[in-house]
């Protein structure tokens, strides 16, 4: 059970037993390409220097701009990967399944469901790195028209699938006694 | 070529690389301004323990997309 954590439409007396977010290991290539872009200036600026390959009017301060200027972009490259990734999460209280997706910066979908709507929960887990790693993609299908919930690449999905199934038996009982 | 350009518009070709640079650096700053606000939505809609530090990292970045726009304007 996660603590200290809150979610924009919890109810009174909701609890989150899940929190679940992409596994860690599915940032590797922005992370491998951060470093990458963090290393770059720092064996291309001196050797542009060295080298004289700008032209003489070019004055330093154009190196410390430029330099500065790639940090910066680099910054929010870092930034926005880690913020689509630790904000979009799926969440499962006591009550209902949420999934909250930002698809990017600008664009954010969010989905409920109630735990008693839900009619079949199932897990995929396809591929050598995520067989490896213990993670997969968790398919919640609900009830009516509703489009299903994908909870993608979530660690042990199996688990996750077990627990939610524990709170729709607990939620039957509930209903029929 | 250019020289004949530069000298037809009466600008050196270090000015209109800084006026490249305030354009670029100018739109930077809204695009900080709008991961800024986003940032903000994101940690309204999941509010967890690091959410302050995440919001400070946003915001040290905005100030410094400004400071990189003043660095510009008053010394290149």
């Amino acid at each position: 059970m996660p603590e200290g954590v809150r979610f924009e439409t919890q109810e009174p007396g909701e609890t989150i037993i899940l929190l679940l977010r992409a596994h860690f290991i599915t940032n590797f290539t922005w992370i491998v390409l951060s470093i990458v872009l963090i290393l770059f200036p720092i064996f291309l600026f001196p050797f542009l220097v060295t080298a004289n390959l700008l032209p003489d009017w070019i004055p330093p301060v154009f190196i410390t701009v430029l330099f500065l200027g790639w940090y910066l972009i680099t910054l929010s490259y870092i930034l926005i990967n880690f913020l689509l990734w630790y904000f979009t999460v799926s969440i499962v209280t006591n009550e209902r399944v949420i999934d909250i997706d930002f698809v990017n910066i600008l664009n954010k979908k969010f989905a409920a469901s109630r735990i008693s709507k839900i009619e079949d929960v199932t897990e995929r887990t396809r591929g050598f790195i995520r067989t490896l790693f213990n993670y997969g993609d968790v398919i919640v299908q609900t009830a009516g028209t509703e489009e299903a919930f994908q909870f993608l690449a979530v660690p042990r999905p199996v688990q996750v699938v077990h627990i939610i199934n524990q709170l729709m038996d607990r939620v039957d009982e509930g209903g029929n006694g | 070529m250019f020289d004949f350009i530069f000298t037809f518009l009466g600008i050196t070709p270090l000015f209109l690389l800084k006026i490249v640079f305030l354009s670029l650096f100018f739109f930077y700053i809204i695009f900080s301004i709008i991961l800024f606000r986003q940032t903000k939505m994101m940690i309204r809609v999941v509010e967890a323990g690091i959410s302050p530090v995440i919001l400070t990292v946003t915001f040290i970045h905005l100030l410094a997309s400004i400071g990189l726009f003043l660095f510009v304007f008053f010394f290149f």
